[in-house]
């Protein structure tokens, strides 16, 4: 018993010491805990690698400290990086990813962003945002009226995500898009003017190359197509059969909050062409109307918001087809109804999705028109 | 061999030996040669008082002796002396000397005298008797039944247990009127003499684990039973295990409960607190607050408690294990705030902790050791330094101090004292499992627990009972408390016989 007893002791003791832990032993707050990584190219098209990370030190007068510097690859630039940070440099909590607009010029740019997936301890939820303009201007920025950058920069991205402006683009959702043979990536996009703003959504070709930028409210449509509406959607337009509105006012403006949308696509295929009919249901709430109540009843204008919206949708769509680009993943759809017509056309999905028809039905229906008349 | 030589040579004197020892051991029918006997066996003995008279009744030379301190003197005075000095009552012509007391024995061995008057009883010897009268006379000094001072409810009854054991069970007696409360008396000790009582329900109690109680206890040979804890470490069933496998309590209302439920209660003479067994993990997580208040608070504190439980053990060896290796779990917010108050502090996480738990626990011992008025004084010293003084010396960190009051508060709420005390123990080794290998140690600590815990027994009945073995009907009164009428069934951990409580149904109209 008792001999038992310390076999079983030195046998947990053993085990124990065989333990392999967690890697390295080193406390938070001797960590350099990047927070933003850019990649960009310089003038010379030159790798330009960058990282902003907090500084826990109260001496020091800034509390973000960031380096920009030239390397062969990403893994590359952390010696570098390690070369000019206090504490060991850490991928880990890496919130959001910048890439330059000049990177996304280029072909095959994508390989440059290996290590990030390849490395399990990069967090695969962080952020893809581009900056329209120098990485340099958005690490470097320090906002006085503002949190720090990294929080900042996250908190606007989500905020539009959650407000149906800004299209998801985690590092695996890109990852997802770039290898999707029946979609082509998108990409949330900021820039820096007199502060760094959100401005729309960058639409890449199928290798990643860069095609069109399309803005907020364009956005929002593009979100609508693939039906993916989060918390909020409010939409404001003019409502051109209203004529102009004139004056300094546009008077003929209205906004509206967009509480259910159902979208619906039939997938067909005659004739040599893929058909996608698009049937988008919406329940509205007007928020916003600055023409007076006379002018119209709200069947018209139900009418009018359905006939306002198709034009819109359809003109996007149709710009969507003149760059052979898509952005919605309707080649997710062919490939599901329709697969033995896609699978003849998968290696040029973009030609096919160029030629065929797209045609969209909007419902409106006014749930409320407001609290006031 | 020296040792078998020395052995034969007692045994050939032994025979001789024991003709004197009975010699010695019958009491003399001399009154004279008693009285020299038992001056000689209480020498330096103040308090014993030897009180020569002539019966009236018989005219014979007569004494009564006792120890003052331990004796009832009003009884001696009123009911034993009083009656041999003056009343004469020839109507029975018995040799039987009239005293007005319950009990009454007689005694013929030296030993049996010495006993007696050790546990304040009334010896009268007789000239030309040889044999003695002993009359029940004790009176111990004992405390008033006070609120236990350790233990305190809302909803229970105020009463705790005193020192004097024929209170202890008295109190219990008084809880349940039922003849089938049984009673066992036993004694322990080769010095103390340590009188233990064993109450149970006999038509419920099971009687193989009753048996190896009075089994366990039996086979002690120790000087003395100071208090039931010693004796309650003799007899579980694993003293090297950190959990507590027997229930102490210093409450009646308690110890009838748990009497009801199935299991047995030792009252240990001159200690106010009872063992109970046997235990389940879950009793050390139960108060009789949860049964006096409504059954959805009762469910709410009790998920508290076990709440509480995790916390009390893992917290610092998460705090340890996110500081030093997980630091990607913490929330971006939370990792800056964190991050500027770890900054200051010139030690490793796993040190710093260490610095915190250890002056909370003397912290926590100082206050115990001190009386009550300056144990006020440990708390705002305590608060202080803790609080305010160590976090800007730079010393340890504020979220650090955060975790040790939370640590605090949760093995507060646990009912028992000993599992509370057991759990401020077992978070030091998770503490340095996660020093040494993170969140992993931490399982892995967790794991050695849970391995435990399930094979660990009390009184031979599962300990993790009914978690594991799982009997998930029993989960009723486990970490909910479902309503009264509900709990129809004694736990099977108590391997009771009687399965089956009285029947109870919900409260209601006519119908139900």
């Amino acid at each position: 018993m008792r001999q038992s007893r310390l076999v079983q002791a030195s046998l947990f003791v053993f085990l124990a010491a065989m333990l392999t832990g967690c890697g390295s032993h080193v406390p938070l707050e001797d960590l350099t805990i990047s927070l933003i990584l850019g990649v960009d190219l310089d003038e010379k098209n030159n790798l330009v690698i960058s990282e902003s990370s907090p500084v826990f030190n109260q001496d020091a007068k800034q509390n973000i400290e960031s380096y920009q510097l030239k390397a062969e690859t990403v893994r590359d630039s952390r010696k570098y990086f390690d070369a000019l940070a206090t504490g060991e440099v850490t991928a880990a909590k890496i919130q959001v990813l910048l890439i330059g607009k000049r990177v996304l010029e280029h072909e095959d740019w994508f390989p440059v962003l290996d290590t990030v997936y390849r490395n399990p301890t990069f967090s695969l939820n962080t952020r893809v945002v581009v900056v329209d303009g120098p990485v340099s201007d958005v690490m470097f920025y320090v906002p006085p009226d503002k949190p720090q950058m990294p929080l900042h920069l996250k908190e606007v991205i989500d905020k539009n995500i959650d407000r149906t402006r800004a299209v998801i683009s985690t590092l695996q959702v890109l990852h997802r898009q770039m290898y999707e043979s029946g979609m082509t990536p998108s990409l949330s996009v900021i820039k820096k003017e007199k502060d760094v703003e959100f401005t729309g959504v960058v639409l890449l070709d199928k290798k990643g190359k860069y095609v069109d930028t399309i803005d907020a409210q364009n956005s929002a449509f593009l979100l609508i197509l693939r039906d993916e509406k989060k918390q909020e959607l409010t939409l404001t337009i003019p409502m051109t059969s209203l004529g102009e509105g004139g004056g300094i006012f546009h008077k003929n403006q209205i906004s509206f909050d967009v509480s259910r949308v159902k979208t619906d696509v039939k997938t067909s295929y005659n004739k040599g062409k893929f058909d996608f009919k698009y049937q988008i249901a919406m329940t509205v709430n007007v928020a916003e109307r600055l023409f007076p109540a006379g002018r119209v009843n709200q069947k018209e204008l139900e009418k009018m918001i359905e006939k306002e919206l198709k034009n819109r949708l359809e003109d996007m769509v149709k710009k969507f087809q003149a760059n052979k680009i898509d952005p919605i993943g309707l080649g997710i759809h062919a490939r599901a109804y329709q697969y033995e017509q896609y699978k003849k056309v998968k290696p040029h999905w973009d030609e096919a999705f160029a030629e065929s028809n797209i045609d969209v039905s909007v419902d409106v229906r006014i749930k409320s028109m407001g609290a006031v008349n | 061999m020296a040792f078998f030589r020395k052995y034969k040579k007692t045994s050939a004197s032994s025979a001789q030996q024991s003709q004197n020892r009975i010699k010695s051991y019958r009491l003399s029918s001399g009154l004279k040669e008693n009285l020299a006997k038992i001056q000689s066996t209480f020498c330096d003995t103040p308090d014993l008082v030897i009180r020569k008279l002539v019966i009236k009744q018989t005219g014979s030379q007569a004494a009564v002796i006792y120890l003052s301190g331990i004796t009832d003197s009003k009884a001696i005075f009123n009911n034993v002396l009083d009656p041999l000095l003056f009343k004469n009552d020839r109507e029975h012509d018995e040799a039987d000397f009239k005293v007005s007391l319950g009990h009454i024995r007689e005694a013929d061995s030296w030993p049996e005298i010495e006993d007696a008057l050790l546990n304040g009883e009334t010896v009268l010897f007789v000239e030309g008797l040889a044999e003695a009268y002993i009359y029940d006379t004790p009176k111990f000094p004992s405390r008033s039944i006070e609120d236990s001072p350790v233990e305190t409810y809302l909803a229970g009854a105020h009463v705790g247990f005193n020192e004097m054991a024929s209170v202890n069970v008295a109190l219990i007696r008084h809880q349940i009127h039922n003849r089938e409360l049984k009673i066992k008396e036993m004694t322990v000790g080769e010095r103390g003499k340590t009188k233990l009582s064993i109450l149970y329900l006999a038509d419920v109690v099971n009687p193989e684990v009753l048996k190896e109680l009075e089994n366990r206890i039996k086979q002690l040979n120790v000087d003395s039973i100071i208090n039931a804890g010693v004796l309650a470490e003799y007899i579980e069933d694993q003293p090297y295990s950190p959990l507590p496998q027997l229930l102490l309590t210093e409450r009646p209302d308690y110890a009838a409960a748990q009497i009801l439920q199935g299991r047995i209660v030792t009252v240990v003479d001159r200690s106010p607190t009872v063992i109970i067994g046997p235990a389940t993990f879950d009793v050390f997580f139960k108060s009789i607050d949860d049964y006096g208040s409504r059954w959805m608070v009762a469910s709410f504190i009790r998920l508290l408690r076990y709440f509480g439980f995790f916390i009390a053990i893992f917290l610092p060896a998460i705090y340890i294990a996110t500081i030093s290796f997980h630091f990607e779990v913490i929330p971006l917010k939370l990792l800056f705030s964190v991050g500027e108050s770890r900054e200051r502090i010139p030690f490793p996480p796993y040190i710093e902790a260490f610095i915190m738990e250890f002056t909370l626990e003397m912290l926590r011992e100082a206050g115990i050791r001190l009386p009550a008025k300056i144990g006020q004084t440990v708390g705002i010293v305590g608060g202080i330094v803790i609080g305010q003084a160590a976090v800007e010396a730079g010393i340890v960190s504020n979220i650090m101090v955060i975790v040790v009051a939370l640590t605090a508060i949760a093995s507060f709420i646990i009912p028992s004292y000993e599992m509370s005390s057991a759990i401020r123990l077992v978070r030091f080794p998770m503490m340095i499992l996660a020093s040494l290998f993170g969140f992993v140690g931490i399982v892995v600590g967790f794991m050695i627990l849970i391995g435990h815990f399930i094979s660990l027994e009390s009184l031979t009945m599962p300990y993790g009972s009914p978690a594991a073995p799982l009997r998930f009907k029993e989960w009723k009164d486990v970490f909910i408390r479902t309503p009264q009428w509900s709990l129809e069934q004694r736990p099977t951990a108590t391997k009771a016989i009687q399965k089956t409580k009285a029947h109870s149904r919900p409260p209601g109209g006519d119908d139900s």
